[in-house]
């Protein structure tokens, strides 16, 4: 056998066992005293599985919770074989988990556990993000109005403007708590995932504000973005509060 | 973070993805990035393992172990040079625990990496522990492990607990460095003197005062063992 097609039955023995036949094992690997080669490659194949699982697990405690134990191993071992991973870095695993469930909602038994899922890989994204220098609202002040709405902000690199079909921030919360899962609400619903410091936070938005958000972190000017309050009545206030709170939360790193 | 450990204590860079022995092309960007963490952290040195961990693009999260022949000598040869010369720098090649044989191996891992790291120039990360666990999972003799491989190239030692499962001994990081693999480490700093030694343990992780008992004790290992030579 070459070296290529070694490595190829090894990885699908692990991948994809049931497709390796054991008379395949036994011309690739030798058994050792107490073990047959079927025996040695299985080591390697429960690795391959838990390893995966322990990932996910990590990434995504609350799913766990929701679903159960036993379902949470379940989906996890349905997504390692259809979604292989194609990154050498374990820690990015999840990242198309939340895809896969909406793809595949009877491995949940929840509608909104895909939602969930994105919250949680969100939440694991920013924490690796770089950080930046928040800076202060006082910065608004040296622009004058024309300035001011054509300027763009440079945003923390760890924010995230979620949308989602279900609220799942109430149901994260819960679940965090270890109190009762509420029930799915199908509800449009906006969440800002950051990180502060050390620790990851998220937060509802309104829904023009997630627009006016979206649109900043898009590369829109401060003026386009604040359109999105444009239906409100106090629109103008509305947007100067929604700013002022951006730079109060300290996502806002540079105004250019 | 990285960057605030590093101004107030040297840096070693350890890798576990950069799947060397593959037959698919060398991750571009995986290198690219390592090289600017290099260029960053000014590691003492960066080391990875002597395996592969993916195959046709997928990734399976693991080091397995390469069939020990002339066809992966000349590539994993090759392969290091490609690395060192991406790098800029001398790397180290760990040993690892393994636990399956390839029926058509026709050299020993200790044969194996020793030529590796000659035809390629580059240094070995010796895993006592890995020795310890490969040579019970395989019969071989862990002092023969040690002395084929030549004594210049040896830049860390690498100690580590494992699990016993019956037919098997699994490398987990979970558990303190047994007797066995104490007992080894002298026989590796007889052969490999002044190399720097790291205590591995990411599983389980205990209390820190139980984590430098660990590393005091292979400090007073090496001060015996240098005390000895030296009389």
């Amino acid at each position: 056998m070459t070296l290529d097609d070694t490595q190829q039955l090894f990885v699908t023995a692990l991948a994809d066992p049931g497709t390796v036949a054991a008379a395949q094992l036994e011309a690739c690997f030798l058994p050792s005293a107490s073990m047959t080669p079927a025996e040695r490659v299985e080591v390697y194949a429960s690795m391959f599985l838990w390893r995966q699982v322990d990932a996910l697990r990590e990434d995504f405690p609350n799913l766990a919770k929701l679903v159960g134990e036993q379902a949470f191993v379940a989906l996890c071992a349905a997504y390692v074989k259809e979604v292989p991973s194609t990154e050498p870095d374990l820690g990015l695993r999840g990242r198309q988990l939340s895809q896969f469930l909406r793809a595949h909602p009877e491995l949940s038994h929840r509608p909104d556990a895909a939602g969930l899922a994105q919250l949680e890989w969100a939440r694991a994204e920013v924490f690796y993000e770089a950080d930046a220098a928040p800076v202060e609202a006082a910065a608004l002040a040296t622009l004058g109005g024309d300035e001011l709405v054509s300027s763009r902000l440079t945003m923390l690199p760890s924010l995230r403007c979620l949308s989602l079909e279900f609220d799942v921030a109430p149901l994260w919360r819960a679940l965090e708590a270890d109190t009762q899962a509420p029930k799915a609400v199908r509800k449009a619903a906006a969440v800002a995932v950051w990180r502060p410091e050390f620790d990851v936070a998220h937060g509802d938005l309104e829904p023009d504000e997630a627009a006016a958000l979206a649109a900043v972190l898009a590369g829109a000017t401060i003026g386009e973005a604040l359109e999105a309050f444009a239906s409100r009545e106090d629109a103008g206030e509305s947007a100067l509060r929604a700013l002022r709170s951006w730079f109060a939360e300290g996502w806002v790193t540079g105004l250019r | 973070m990285l960057d605030k450990v590093r101004r107030d204590v040297p840096v070693v860079l350890h890798g576990v993805a950069m799947s060397i022995g593959t037959t698919d092309p060398l991750s571009d960007t995986y290198l690219k990035s390592l090289r600017a963490l290099i260029d960053r952290v000014e590691p003492a040195w960066v080391s990875d393992h002597l395996c592969f961990g993916s195959h046709r693009g997928q990734y399976v999260h693991d080091l397995l172990p390469l069939p020990y022949t002339e066809e992966s000598l000349s590539h994993v040869v090759n392969r290091v040079t490609q690395v060192q010369d991406v790098l800029r720098r001398r790397i180290l090649l760990e040993n690892p625990s393994s636990y399956v044989a390839f029926a058509g191996s026709t050299l020993t891992e200790w044969d194996f990496l020793a030529e590796v790291a000659q035809r390629a120039d580059c240094g070995v990360l010796l895993d006592v522990n890995n020795v310890f666990v490969s040579a019970h999972n395989h019969g071989f003799d862990a002092l023969k492990y040690l002395d084929g491989i030549p004594p210049g190239r040896v830049g860390q030692f690498h100690l580590a607990g494992h699990s016993d499962h019956g037919g098997y001994l699994l490398d987990t990081h979970d558990h303190p460095v047994p007797e066995g693999v104490w007992a080894l480490y002298r026989e590796a700093l007889k052969r490999f003197p002044d190399t720097s030694t790291l205590v591995e343990w990411d599983d389980k992780v205990p209390p820190l005062e139980v984590l430098v008992a660990e590393t005091r004790r292979a400090a007073a290992i090496e001060s015996q063992i240098r005390r000895g030579a030296a009389a």
